[in-house]
């Protein structure tokens, strides 16, 4: 079938070449450039022409508006304490942030010195004066 | 084989007067449309079979690619991307000319019946002059009969002397796709032209 698609193929070009090199009638060319300007003014720039003329000048507030916006939003690395300043219910956070385990020994290292934690551990001893 | 210099111009003239039209360069669009105008109107006749048709279609075609310049991005050549605009554009013409049949089937179409070669093309040089005219109409009659996708692929090729991957590009499907449809396409036309296309055909 190749060599009689090609044999095929080359007799049609030869056998149909003058038909390839009519020349088409003015009559349907005169007046087409200015037809054509006159629709494309009509219907205005092209969509996204100005968008891409303006790109390099809005790309750059663009690109930092979208990283203040995930600052603000993105949770940070380590995990916020929210409660830090309210020393009862940080336990209890502490707690819930492990079961979710989101609470890593890297946090638990970051928060606390040794010192902090012997003296918290201390101070939970019940001393007698104060159940007195 | 090395490309000749002046077709390395003309596509990268082409490719630059693209991409300045997409970005609202209005002459610069004029200057592709009168280097593209009149192939356009060829292939556009060679699909639709009517001169007027082919003028209006290849104008809404420039302006359909006017407007989507910016999506351009010049992979492949301006003119393949018109091209392929305008295969896809005289496709909906004929779909919407056949409609307009269906639902108007006791009127005359509105749109006018196939026009002569002599309409369209203008007088014989002495290369045209070795097919008569009588021949010419009926080879371009009998491919305006195949279906659509083997009447765009006869006619880009034998009528436009596009090569086959340059088909494939312009109406976006395989090689192996254009070949066969031209396979088919030839085989119509020689039992339609059996008596006079001759036997190297």
């Amino acid at each position: 079938m190749k060599e009689n698609f090609e044999k095929t193929d080359e007799a049609f070009m030869k056998k149909l070449r003058p038909l390839r090199e009519r020349r088409l009638n003015e009559r349907l060319l005169s007046g087409f450039t200015a037809s054509v300007e006159r629709k494309i003014a009509s219907a205005g720039s092209p969509v996204g022409a100005g968008i891409r003329r303006w790109a390099p000048f809005t790309a750059a507030p663009a690109i930092l508006g979208l990283v203040a916006l995930l600052w603000i939003t993105y949770p940070a690395e380590n995990v916020q304490l929210a409660q830090l300043s309210d020393p009862d219910a940080l336990s209890a956070e502490i707690a819930a942030l492990k079961d979710l385990g989101e609470w890593t020994e890297a946090d638990e290292r970051g928060v606390w010195t040794q010192e902090e934690s012997l003296e918290i551990e201390l101070s939970q001893v019940e001393t007698p004066s104060r159940i007195g | 084989m090395p490309v000749p210099r002046e077709n390395v111009d003309a596509t990268t003239d082409e490719r630059t007067l693209a991409l300045r039209a997409g970005e609202g360069d209005s002459e610069a669009f004029s200057r592709l449309v009168d280097l593209f105008q009149e192939r356009s109107i060829r292939i556009a006749y060679s699909f639709l079979g009517n001169a007027e048709d082919a003028r209006d279609a290849t104008q809404e075609a420039f302006v359909k690619a006017w407007q989507a310049l910016p999506s351009f991005r010049g992979g492949s050549r301006f003119s393949t991307w018109l091209y392929r605009i305008l295969a896809n554009h005289c496709k909906d013409r004929l779909r919407q000319r056949k409609a307009r049949e269906l639902l108007f089937f006791w009127k005359t179409p509105d749109e006018g019946p196939a026009d002569p070669p002599e309409a369209v093309f203008r007088g014989r040089g002495p290369a045209e002059a070795t097919m008569d005219g009588e021949l010419e109409a009926r080879i371009r009659k009998a491919a305006g009969e195949l279906p659509f996708r083997q009447r765009c692929v006869f006619s880009l090729r034998y009528l436009e002397g596009f090569a086959l991957d340059e088909i494939a590009e312009t109406l976006g499907i395989s090689l192996g796709a254009v070949k066969a449809n031209l396979w088919q396409a030839c085989r119509k036309m020689k039992s339609s032209l059996a008596d006079c296309i001759g036997e190297e055909a």
